[in-house]
């Protein structure tokens, strides 16, 4: 597991080769009832990235007539299935459309869109297959404690089970080569996906790096996160699936 | 016989009996039907009498026949649990492929009013 920023000689080449494989990038922008949210982040998207992807799934409010409005593509799960089958359904999208990077993008705003450069960069100079973005590395302002507590024992499950030292188990933001993602297959539908990416991540022996970025933080985000008391179901479903898969 | 006895051991019996007719009916296969009728007939004459299983209890260790009725049900309600969640997990895979297969062919790109008017015309249309 690489961390790193650092700058070498050959970067400026990569910087190149990154801005020509910028119209290959796709970000994909798991949703559900976002509604009142989408919008603001979609135009944040749109100002750095081409491709954009949201993977409707199954709102009930207006989320797809507003995504609709911007030139974004929009796929609408009939049903919720959770955020773990929105994207492994953009990653079969993007990958059908020739993506050579992809994107995971949280709908909710908690993400700078101006991470993504950083996470590109990064798996480009690192010759990864996988940039994990971790907000203890970058910062939180205005993380509640008992949301530092649950992501730290996030952190901690993960490595006991996983074998995997991260330090930021559950970040939505992070960034796949193509091959990465043709890696991947997620089944576990709903929040259980991301210590299943980790697992697959560490079994398909694919290099994985961790990058910093902000999450913001706001009563609007805070609003949707993880519960101590969801993460509790959270981690038996985690440790039920390892039995049953 | 205790009030426990008396209403279990009636209960399995009418279940066989119930088993046993759905087989002859053809909505259970034999080899199902008969195992299930085995089975609770099997559970009615241990909770009616579980005096019988004593021996066995003593054997492994357990000591009364009563408690090995107890921890043999408890052990096969783990086991018909782990059935049933292997089923539905084998279910909501099947469901999710189907459903996503259908979502993939119905993706759509957004930009103009043109885009939002459909699909808000083809949201309200029941599904086939």
């Amino acid at each position: 597991m690489n961390r790193g920023t650092s700058r070498g000689p050959e970067d400026t080449a990569k910087e190149v080769a990154l801005a020509s494989s910028a119209d290959q990038t796709w970000v994909i922008v798991p949703a559900f009832n976002e509604g009142t949210r989408i919008l603001r982040v979609l135009d944040e998207l749109i100002a750095v990235v081409e491709n954009v992807v949201v993977v409707d799934d199954g709102s009930k409010d207006d989320t797809g007539l507003n995504v609709l409005t911007r030139p974004v593509w929009l796929i609408t799960h009939p049903a919720n299935l959770g955020q773990g089958a929105a994207i492994q359904t953009g990653i079969d999208f993007a990958l059908a459309r020739g993506a050579a990077y992809i994107v995971t993008f949280d709908a909710d705003g908690q993400h700078r869109p101006q991470d993504i450069r950083a996470l590109l960069s990064s798996l480009q100079r690192n010759e990864a297959d996988f940039a994990l973005g971790s907000r203890f590395l970058g910062s939180a302002k205005g993380m509640p404690i008992s949301r530092h507590i649950l992501l730290k024992l996030a952190v901690l499950f993960t490595r006991v089970l996983s074998g995997v030292k991260l330090t930021d188990a559950h970040n939505g933001l992070r960034a796949m080569t193509r091959r990465g993602a043709a890696s991947l297959q997620i089944r576990h539908n709903r929040m259980e996906h991301a210590s299943e990416i980790i697992d697959q991540i560490k079994q398909c022996g694919l290099k994985c790096t961790e990058v910093p970025v902000q999450i913001r933080y706001t009563a609007d985000t805070l609003s949707k996160g993880q519960r101590m008391s969801n993460a509790i179901g959270l981690g038996l479903r985690i440790l039920l699936r390892r039995v049953i898969r | 016989m205790t009030l426990f006895q008396a209403i279990l051991t009636p209960t399995c019996l009418l279940v066989a009996v119930v088993v046993s007719v759905r087989t002859m009916r053809g909505s259970l296969s034999r080899w199902s039907g008969l195992c299930w009728t085995v089975t609770w007939l099997t559970a009615a004459f241990f909770i009616a009498a579980p005096t019988f299983l004593t021996p066995v209890a003593r054997w492994l260790g357990i000591g009364r026949g009563a408690d090995l009725v107890f921890y043999s049900a408890v052990l096969a309600g783990l086991g018909i649990a782990l059935y049933f969640y292997s089923r539905f997990r084998r279910l909501e895979v099947l469901v999710t492929g189907l459903i996503r297969r259908e979502a993939l062919e119905a993706a759509r790109h957004g930009g103009s009013s043109a885009s939002s008017e459909l699909y808000a015309t083809n949201s309200k249309l029941p599904r086939s």
